[in-house]
């Protein structure tokens, strides 16, 4: 897809994304879908994954039909025409929803298929997703929780609902869903910069209250 | 060993016969419990619980305690107060740090006579230990703090332990006095090294702030435990005018205690000598059993097993060849093991003889509190200091059924359940006699 094309696009989904419905493309280009062979085993160590946290504990995406509107928490999307019918969740923000709107509108769905979904998690944390994999049919991920930076805002003990948005660089086929997740808390390493508010911490003076032998015999302090 | 058990042992072969092919479902205590009065239960808590004895003639001297209590302020100084939402919008850091800064001032005492020295100690090392928490965390989301720069390093302070703990036991006014003092202060480093000294403990920036600030609060609170028993020990060592060595009287009580608990475990298990360390189960304690499956009696006694086996596995107690790193503490944890699991064999008696342990009224709960309390203070007040320390050690006893008491409407199972702590803490306390009568021989031999 041009660039050109794209940012055409990108305005039109803020528009229909807001109306309802994600689809952001008509035609038979949108509808194709690949003719090489799939590629249905694999693993992304560093996936693209979306993550939109939601409050009122709904799944962020809905299917709406003639009928009714029903909430989707696990779903494989493996081709444009499908956007149609999914609508973001009006629980989700307007940031999130055009995040949302971006991230499938980038997909090229000729050679990717888009993964949707959803796990609980306390306001304060958030998930790394270590790895997504793929066998036939199955789908799995890897994650482990890590503390929110200071400057999130949060409620201690409160859950949150996330849908999780993971961009497998495979297509599928549509009958693949969640075979299993694992994971751990908290993660063994973060890049999170966590010293973020501007002040010091400075604690003045000796560090013990009364001397100790190896204070007494050796006023510099530390011994290691 | 207990005359219970002895004769257990000869009705063995009855009870497997008694049992087998029973197949029946047991009638369930709290299927159709008695009915319970609740008159008496108004002004239960109205007897305060005994205060902590002390172990020795020492105190804190108050230049020192404000020493203490000035680390602490100075620890909390760098936090913000109040720290507001605007500052620090995550909250559970915020919560963490004002959390433990709250806790941290509530263990501060306002007079420091009120306390004895090791209950003191304590309290300066768990608020020191909150403080630290605090303002670790803090400094772990400041972009001028320094979580390492709040307390020493975990290498340091591991070193600082095993220097006292060399110097411990120290020399003692005599076995049974030094036992209970040093024994207090070993266990202070016996959990450090257990329990938080690893080889992998130390401080990173580079970690969640929570984990970051629990850690150095962890730390701080082992170098005011090393700094408190260092002090105390020297004050104990200036009350002594005729010091002796306590090591040789000190491994042969070890020796006598530890006999005592092999013969105890062998016969629990039928001398089994590869089962010594696994649960037993609380049939070991009776032959038949008259009360209903569930009954209080049988819960209590299962509790009551249960804390005592983690004990034995997990403490410092003399079995099976243990080698103590710190002896004064391993002699005392394996005097209180011995008296759990004599208090463990008269509460199988009373279940044999029918005991449920289900309290008809709020008077009858009202008179096990009293009768706990008075047991307690017996031990309190006696002259000798091992059952003064094992008083500081059933004091926490009290801690569940005073805070079920004190809610304001507990459910009759609760109440039960209280009514049972109380029964065993007299349980305990009526056996500790008799097992600090062999410890005192044994380090006096």
């Amino acid at each position: 897809m041009s660039p050109a094309r794209r940012a055409l696009l990108a305005g039109l989904l803020s528009v229909s994304g807001l109306s309802g419905c994600l689809s952001t493309e008509t035609g038979s280009e949108a509808n194709e879908r690949p003719t090489q062979s799939t590629n249905t085993v694999g693993q992304d160590d560093d996936p693209t994954v979306l993550q939109i946290r939601s409050t009122d504990d709904e799944p962020i995406l809905s299917e709406t039909t003639e009928e009714s509107i029903s909430a989707v928490r696990n779903e494989l999307v493996t081709n444009r025409d499908r956007l149609d019918e999914l609508s973001v969740a009006t629980g989700v923000s307007d940031e999130d929803r055009e995040a949302i709107q971006t991230f499938l509108d980038k997909t090229e769905y000729a050679t990717e298929s888009i993964f949707i979904t959803h796990s609980r998690i306390t306001s304060c944390n958030r998930f790394q997703i270590r790895s997504v994999s793929w066998d036939g049919t199955d789908i799995e991920y890897r994650y482990c929780r890590e503390l929110r930076p200071p400057e999130a805002s949060c409620v201690t003990d409160s859950w949150e609902t996330v849908g999780l948005l993971f961009r497998i660089p495979a297509t599928l086929p549509s009958s693949a869903s969640l075979g299993g997740r694992g994971g751990h808390s908290p993660c063994q390493r973060s890049s999170t910069t966590y010293h973020r508010i501007d002040a010091n911490a400075t604690v003045v003076g000796n560090t013990t209250a009364v001397e100790t032998p190896d204070t007494r015999s050796n006023s510099s302090g530390d011994v290691s | 060993m207990s005359r219970r058990l002895t004769r257990r042992q000869a009705l063995a072969a009855v009870g497997g016969v008694a049992v087998a092919g029973c197949i029946t479902r047991a009638p369930q205590f709290w299927e159709n419990p008695p009915s319970f009065d609740t008159a008496g239960l108004d002004a239960i808590l109205d007897e305060p619980v005994p205060d902590r004895p002390q172990l020795a003639s020492i105190s804190f001297e108050s230049a020192v305690a404000a020493q203490f209590v000035d680390r602490v302020e100075r620890l909390l100084a760098p936090i913000p107060n109040p720290l507001p939402e605007s500052r620090l919008p995550n909250s559970a850091i915020r919560s963490q740090i004002t959390t433990e800064r709250r806790a941290a001032r509530e263990q501060l005492p306002t007079r420091y006579d009120d306390h004895p020295p090791f209950e003191l100690a304590e309290r300066f090392a768990e608020a020191r230990g909150h403080a630290a928490t605090a303002v670790g965390t803090w400094a772990a989301v400041t972009t001028e703090g320094e979580p390492t720069a709040v307390t020493d390093g975990a290498g340091t302070v591991r070193s600082r332990v095993d220097q006292l703990g060399d110097t411990l036991p120290g020399r003692a006014s005599d076995p049974v006095a030094g036992t209970a003092v040093y024994g207090s202060i070993e266990r202070w480093l016996d959990v450090a090294e257990r329990r938080t000294l690893f080889s992998s403990t130390s401080i990173s920036a580079q970690e969640d702030p929570l984990r970051t600030g629990r850690t150095v609060g962890e730390i701080e609170r082992i170098q005011s435990q090393i700094e408190a028993g260092g002090y105390l020990q020297a004050q104990y060592l200036e009350t002594i005018e005729e010091p002796q060595t306590i090591d040789r009287p000190l491994r042969a009580g070890i020796d006598t205690l530890g006999r005592d608990i092999e013969e105890w475990i062998q016969e629990l298990h039928d001398e089994k000598e590869d089962r010594l360390f696994r649960y037993p189960g609380i049939e070991a304690f009776f032959d038949r059993q008259p009360v209903a499956e569930n009954a209080p009696s049988l819960k209590l006694l299962s509790r009551a097993l249960r804390r005592t086996y983690e004990d034995i596995r997990f403490d410092p107690v003399a079995v099976e060849d243990y080698e103590p790193t710190h002896p004064a503490t391993t002699l005392c944890r394996t005097m209180l093991t011995l008296v759990q699991l004599s208090a463990c064999d008269e509460l199988g008696g009373l279940i044999e003889d029918g005991e449920n342990l289900f309290p008809e009224d709020g008077a009858t709960v009202d008179s096990a509190r009293g009768e706990a309390i008075g047991s307690v203070v017996g031990l309190a007040e006696a002259t000798n200091p091992l059952q003064r320390w094992l008083a500081t050690q059933i004091l926490p006893l009290f801690d569940e059924p005073e805070t079920i008491l004190s809610a304001e409407s507990p459910t009759t199972r609760e109440i039960t359940r209280a009514y049972t702590e109380y029964r065993w803490i007299s349980l305990v306390a009526s056996e500790s006699e008799s097992v600090v009568s062999t410890a005192s021989e044994a380090l006096s031999s």
